[in-house]
């Protein structure tokens, strides 16, 4: 009698102990891809390519807090500073008219500057974590 | 025992339930990052064009190794939009600027024939078009203006710009005149040299200036297109096509992307955009971007615009300019007082010939807003946007290429 009401209660019991062991395993399991996948996403979020007469010399990783300049062999009159808000520029050249200098930082993937007379090009690449307003193809 | 049985199928039901809430919650995760990813697709950077630069007046090899595949090009089957991927390249150099391309393609070899045929093209203008440097075997710009008063044969290319430099020098009331390079030349120099020695910088000499103006009569640039030759019959006179050359070449190169079956896709000519279609991906129109011409601004793009079969054109002072005395002298000089042009940061036009929208940017950084508006009213289809310090203002059609409107 006593056993027959045991099983009663027990069978009255929706989920058991394992149940919840099993769905929170799901569940965390979800949550670590899903914190996995998007930490790798953001690490590869942004880089600076930046190219010499074709030939890339630099990828830089665009990380905040981080900030350094970028000299080069094959031209010292150009510098190119890594900023901590996470954007990159040109900073000098001897070139005519500075346009690459007056380009500004450039941190929106697609964003692009060159030096032209000095053969020098910085492409910004990676995922976008921009709002619909920077959501462009090109900029005039 | 019916009860029994039902609390045992309740409870398997949850079991159940609770694994299948887990199993698509993990899915669901994962999907949503992927499809992160996939929107964010990286996308193939072929930056090309330096090592076929130009430089000193040789001529380069212009990737001659790059594989090239032009069979059935203009025959392009049409396929589903997740079929396509998008490229991008660069070409740095000609037209001393950074030109950027977007291409829709279904492979990389259908990218690859679009991308050497833009760049061949775009260094093949250039020449043409170039008043700098001369090219073995090659008649350019430059080439009629050694040869100021005596008759120069010179390609169809170059007798058709010239032709649309005059056309564009009485539809801008004088405001874009190819035949000012006398001017152009003596602010080119102050402009390069104040640069380079901002402590040594200076102007041009007004009494120069003034001289130079007696040679850039329009009236004397004279085209046979019969024998097909150029004649200035000023020999002190120079042309320069700055104003003109890179929105016609790039109005040129989209229109023979077209007849060749380009799918879709856009180009930047430093400034200069011109989409062919519209984004096939997403089956949406191209988001261009305006730039904000005001330096260190909180925003680098002050308005965004949908477009498609579009050119979107701006001129401005922030970028090529030099600082004399602590005021700023941008490098867009109107013929009517041989300084620069100061109504406006920058000025933006939409239309559908790029090389229209370059001239016409160009001749609204030189009046007034009303003025500008007047002019406009001759150019059906065309619209403009104007940018002065903090204040925006645009044309009722151009509104309606905002996004959001």
């Amino acid at each position: 009698m006593k056993d027959k009401l045991d099983v009663t209660r027990d069978r009255r019991v929706f989920i058991r102990s394992r149940d919840f062991f099993v769905l929170f395993a799901l569940i965390g399991l979800a949550l670590v891809l899903f914190f996995v996948t998007w930490s790798t996403r953001t690490s590869s979020a942004s880089v600076a390519k930046i190219y010499y007469d074709g030939q890339l010399l630099e990828v830089v990783e665009l990380t905040s807090g981080t900030e350094r300049d970028f000299l080069f062999d094959v031209d010292s009159s150009i510098v190119i500073r890594q900023f901590a808000d996470q954007s990159i520029a040109f900073m000098a050249s001897d070139c005519p008219d500075r346009v690459c200098i007056r380009s500004g930082k450039l941190r929106r993937p697609g964003e692009f500057a060159a030096c032209v007379p000095n053969h020098f090009l910085i492409v910004i690449e990676g995922v976008a974590q921009f709002s619909d307003w920077e959501d462009v193809d090109l900029v005039a | 025992m019916i009860r029994q049985c039902l609390l045992r199928n309740i409870r398997s039901f949850l079991s159940v339930f609770a694994v299948v809430f887990a199993l698509i919650f993990s899915v669901g995760m994962i999907a949503l990052q992927l499809s992160a990813c996939k929107n964010d697709v990286k996308m193939p950077v072929t930056p090309t064009g330096d090592s076929t630069m130009p430089d000193s007046g040789t001529i380069n090899g212009v990737s001659e190794s790059i594989p090239v595949t032009t069979a059935g090009v203009s025959s392009l089957p049409s396929v589903a939009p997740s079929e396509l991927e998008r490229f991008e390249a660069y070409v740095t150099g000609p037209f001393d600027t950074v030109t950027k391309m977007i291409i829709l393609a279904v492979d990389q070899n259908e990218f690859e024939d679009s991308r050497f045929f833009v760049e061949q093209e775009l260094w093949r203008y250039h020449r043409l078009f170039d008043i700098y440097d001369d090219y073995p075997g090659m008649t350019n710009i430059k080439t009629i203006n050694d040869r100021a008063g005596s008759a120069v044969a010179c390609p169809e290319e170059i007798l058709d710009l010239i032709a649309f430099g005059i056309e564009c020098e009485e539809r801008s009331h004088g405001r874009v005149n190819i035949a000012m390079g006398s001017i152009l030349s003596l602010w080119h120099e102050a402009r390069t040299h104040s640069n380079a020695n901002p402590s040594q910088a200076f102007i041009p000499d007004q009494q120069a200036l003034e001289d130079a103006a007696a040679h850039i009569s329009i009236d004397d640039v004279k085209i046979d297109r019969e024998k097909g030759t150029v004649t200035l019959l000023d020999p002190k006179m120079s042309l320069d096509v700055g104003a003109i050359a890179k929105g016609y070449t790039v109005e040129k190169i989209a229109r023979a992307l077209t007849d060749r079956g380009f799918r879709a896709g856009a180009l930047d000519a430093g400034g200069n955009v011109r989409v062919i279609g519209h984004n096939l991906i997403k089956n949406t129109p191209w988001r261009i971007g305006i730039n904000n011409p005001i330096e260190n601004a909180n925003h680098s793009i002050i308005e965004i615009v949908e477009v498609a079969d579009r050119s979107v054109v701006t001129s401005g002072n922030d970028q090529r300019f030099f600082v004399y005395a602590g005021k700023r002298y941008s490098h867009i000089i109107d013929p009517a007082t041989y300084q620069p042009a100061e109504y406006h940061d920058s000025v933006s036009i939409i239309t559908e010939d790029s090389g229209l929208a370059d001239m016409l940017s160009t001749t609204l950084m030189m009046m007034t807003e009303i003025d500008g508006r007047t002019l406009l009213s001759s150019f059906p289809g065309c619209e403009a946007l104007w940018v002065h310090g903090s204040e925006m203002t645009m044309t009722e059609g151009f509104e309606r290429y905002v996004a959001g409107r």
